[in-house]
């Protein structure tokens, strides 16, 4: 990297990019205007291109953010030329009318003592008037995002380019992150990509709630039909646990474990949180933490499910704990609710918890799937109360391995789907991943985000949030979170409410040097399960014979 | 090919007769004429045929002629008396095999030679175009519009590539009559091919 970008005018392009225009105006705040040569067809350009301006002394990489039209007389509009003629049009377009593009100068590249000794630096300065603008070449792109290799995971391809765009996944783990975009747009299809490339470079475990089946034995792909899930790619490293295990062998998936939950593992937090959805009162949840006393958090659920208020025994109860009849009803239609769930049962000798952390320990991935009970209340309550525990078990772990000078166990990262249910503003600070997002970084437990209401989300929590993938968004109050505290956010904004609604994602943030427009990486084909490392029977067979062949040739 | 010679010799133009009755170059053709070692270019503007003699008009010959060459043939001392005359406007000059698009630092001669400017001389001169802007602010005897049009028209001609040629001239018009919209859409439908 060091021996590039000393001459600015030097080319360092493999194939040759197309010269674009030239700086015509700008700011360092507000990004810089580009007068596109004549030659040049304004519909070639996209907004999320990326652009190479080189300046006098240092090359500057940018991405287009806006693109204009520009008139050089001041009475075009009102009398304008024949352009339907042929000849007249090629005389006009290009020189009376003009296109201009707006670019958000990102990084600077090559130039300057720092950008040569330690590659990319944030830019701090902008080129001169009528510095030459060109497409960014492949080896610009490489520069900044680096090649795949054993940390970098790729992901897509920039827009109208052949190049990778690779994130560094030690880095992106290191925070918590997010996945966002409106339903249909690809969340489930990058977060799996993700999930992979955890898998592949990042060395993280990770538990995966699988609120909807896509992630552990196969999902679906609008328009290819099913799609292989983790557990067929990497079956010796990737767990399935299922809460519905007629589902699951209806579905043909192979499980590691059933999920069972006792009602004494049930802690009142965990339907405290559930309150807006059980549709509980406040005097209800209250109500929660009075019976909690009276008999202990293991022994309350129990004691309310089989509550008889039609006995003395239990009016007086409710008397003496001063919980109003009305009250009482709501509690227990809500608990109700839940006990209808069968995976929630009087008692288990099950212990999941533990056989989740023996996977997560060796760094495997675990996915939870729902099967049938894929409703918000189930959702949260396993995924709060797993999580809840499986914290806990790592924080001590953690705590231990740094006490006792041992290597501390491998990164953990928890996948949520729906996550603004946990993490809105009203309960952020009592869930279990409202706490993670905010301070587990320091024990190597982050979170992973998916979510197509980020407006809904504690903005504390957002703003915490390390690397966002954030594929289409229309919501004005969305596209403000994703957004918010992002250099260059009103730019950013029109690149984002004009993704495709299919397979484009914008990343920003801390595992990558500048914000990023890509084309994601196919999956689904395979051509693309080959590429992630996978091989089917066959090959392994042909695999097995070949080494057998080749130790017994050696010998 | 040498065509007449100097009458009249200005810095932005220069009057000429020619040698030949009815032979002026046309318009808004390039010619080019001398001065030392500079050679002079010029399109021709405007183009007159009339008596020698300013006060003496020509009187009708030919009621009893049948076609016009016979009033010629009856009366061979009448192309005598007349004579053709060009007007042409400086666009240019040559010092040194360098084509320079202004306005030379002398005049042309008097009884300076007047030549056609040959096809490779016409290519040569419009490789750039920037004599246009003497052009569209010049002031002529015939209409400004029409000389620039047949200027560009009749260099067309002589290209390799026509159209390339009136893009260019279209294009390098449209930037400078950016701010008379009107007359540049009047030259571009006069340039159209």
């Amino acid at each position: 990297m060091n021996d590039v970008g000393t001459d600015p005018q030097k080319s360092e392009t493999s194939g040759s990019p197309e010269q674009l225009g030239m700086v015509v105006s700008g700011t360092l705040t507000g990004g810089l205007d580009i007068r596109l040569n004549p030659s040049i067809s304004i519909e070639e350009i996209k907004v999320g291109q990326y652009v190479t301006i080189t300046g006098e002394r240092c090359r500057f990489l940018g991405m287009i953010t806006d693109i204009k039209l520009g008139s050089a007389g001041p009475n075009l509009e009102e009398t304008p030329p024949d352009v339907a003629d042929p000849f007249i049009g090629k005389i006009i377009i290009g020189t009376a009318t003009y296109g201009i593009i707006h670019v958000t100068p990102m990084l600077v590249i090559g130039g300057e003592v720092s950008a040569i000794l330690e590659g990319p630096q944030p830019v701090k300065t902008i080129p001169g008037h009528f510095s030459p603008v060109l497409t960014s070449s492949q080896r610009d792109i490489d520069m900044v995002f680096g090649q795949e290799d054993e940390r970098r995971f790729h992901v897509g391809n920039p827009l109208d380019m052949e190049t990778k765009i690779c994130l560094n996944m030690e880095e992106f783990i290191k925070r918590s992150n997010g996945v966002f975009g409106k339903s249909g747009t690809g969340k489930t299809f990058l977060a799996r990509l993700l999930l992979l490339g955890m898998l592949q470079k990042g060395k993280a475990a990770n538990l995966v709630f699988d609120m909807h089946n896509e992630y552990g034995w196969e999902g679906t792909s609008e328009g290819r039909g099913k799609v292989k899930g983790l557990k067929q790619l990497f079956p010796s490293r990737v767990a399935v646990f299922s809460l519905d295990e007629e589902n699951s062998r209806r579905r043909g998936v192979t499980t590691d474990a059933i999920i069972k939950i006792g009602w004494n593992e049930v802690e009142p937090e965990d339907i405290v949180l559930l309150a807006t959805t059980l549709n509980l009162t406040e005097t209800a949840q209250q109500a929660i933490y009075q019976f909690a006393r009276e008999f202990g958090d293991s022994r309350w659920l129990e004691n309310v499910i089989n509550f008889d208020r039609s006995k003395e025994e239990g009016k007086s109860l409710l008397e003496r704990l001063n919980i109003p009849d009305s009250t009482f009803r709501n509690l227990k239609r809500g608990i109700d609710t839940l006990r209808r769930l069968p995976f929630l049962v009087p008692e288990t000798s099950a212990n999941s918890v533990q056989r989740i952390m023996e996977h997560l320990e060796r760094g495997n991935h675990v996915v939870v799937e729902f099967g049938r009970f894929n409703n918000i209340a189930a959702y949260m309550l396993v995924a709060n109360m797993l999580t809840r525990r499986i914290h806990d078990r790592y924080r001590e772990n953690t705590e231990r391995a740094i006490a006792e000078n041992k290597p501390v166990s491998h990164p953990l990262v928890i996948t949520i789907e729906e996550a603004h249910k946990f993490l809105d503003p009203g309960v952020a600070d009592q869930t279990i991943f409202g706490i993670i997002a905010r301070e587990m970084r320091k024990y190597n437990v982050t979170l992973l985000v998916i979510d197509q209401r980020p407006s809904a989300i504690d903005p504390e929590v957002m703003s915490q949030i390390g690397t966002k993938l954030t594929c289409l968004l229309d919501n004005e109050k969305d596209v403000e979170a994703v957004l918010t505290g992002v250099p260059g956010k009103n730019e950013l904004k029109a690149v984002l409410s004009r993704l495709e609604t299919r397979q484009q994602a914008l990343i920003f943030g801390h595992a990558v040097p500048m914000p990023v427009v890509i084309k994601t990486r196919e999956y689904g084909t395979p051509e693309s399960y080959k590429a992630f490392g996978f091989r089917d029977s066959n090959e392994l067979k042909t695999k097995v014979l070949e080494d057998k062949k080749d130790l017994w040739d050696s010998l | 090919m040498k065509i007449g010679e100097v009458l009249e010799a200005g810095t932005g133009g220069f009057l000429a007769e020619c040698y030949e009755l009815y032979s002026a170059p046309a318009f808004g053709s390039l010619v080019r004429s001398s001065t030392g070692n500079l050679d002079v270019f010029a399109v021709v503007e405007n183009t007159v045929t009339a008596s020698r003699e300013p006060g003496r008009l020509p009187v009708a010959l030919g009621k009893h002629e049948t076609s016009q060459e016979d009033i010629f043939n009856s009366h061979p001392q009448v192309a005598k008396l007349l004579r053709t005359c060009f007007k042409a406007l400086v666009v240019g000059y040559r010092e040194q095999n360098v084509i320079k698009h202004c306005l030379p630092y002398h005049t042309v001669r008097i009884h300076g030679f007047v030549f056609q400017c040959e096809n490779s001389e016409v290519r040569e001169f419009s490789r750039e175009l920037d004599f246009l802007d003497l052009l569209v602010t010049a002031s002529t005897e015939s209409p400004r519009d029409e000389l620039i049009s047949a200027c560009i028209r009749q260099m067309s001609l002589v290209q390799e590539n026509q159209l390339e040629f009136l893009v260019t001239a279209g294009k390098t018009l449209t930037r400078l009559l950016l701010y008379e919209n009107n007359r540049l859409n009047y030259l571009l439908r006069r340039i159209k091919p």
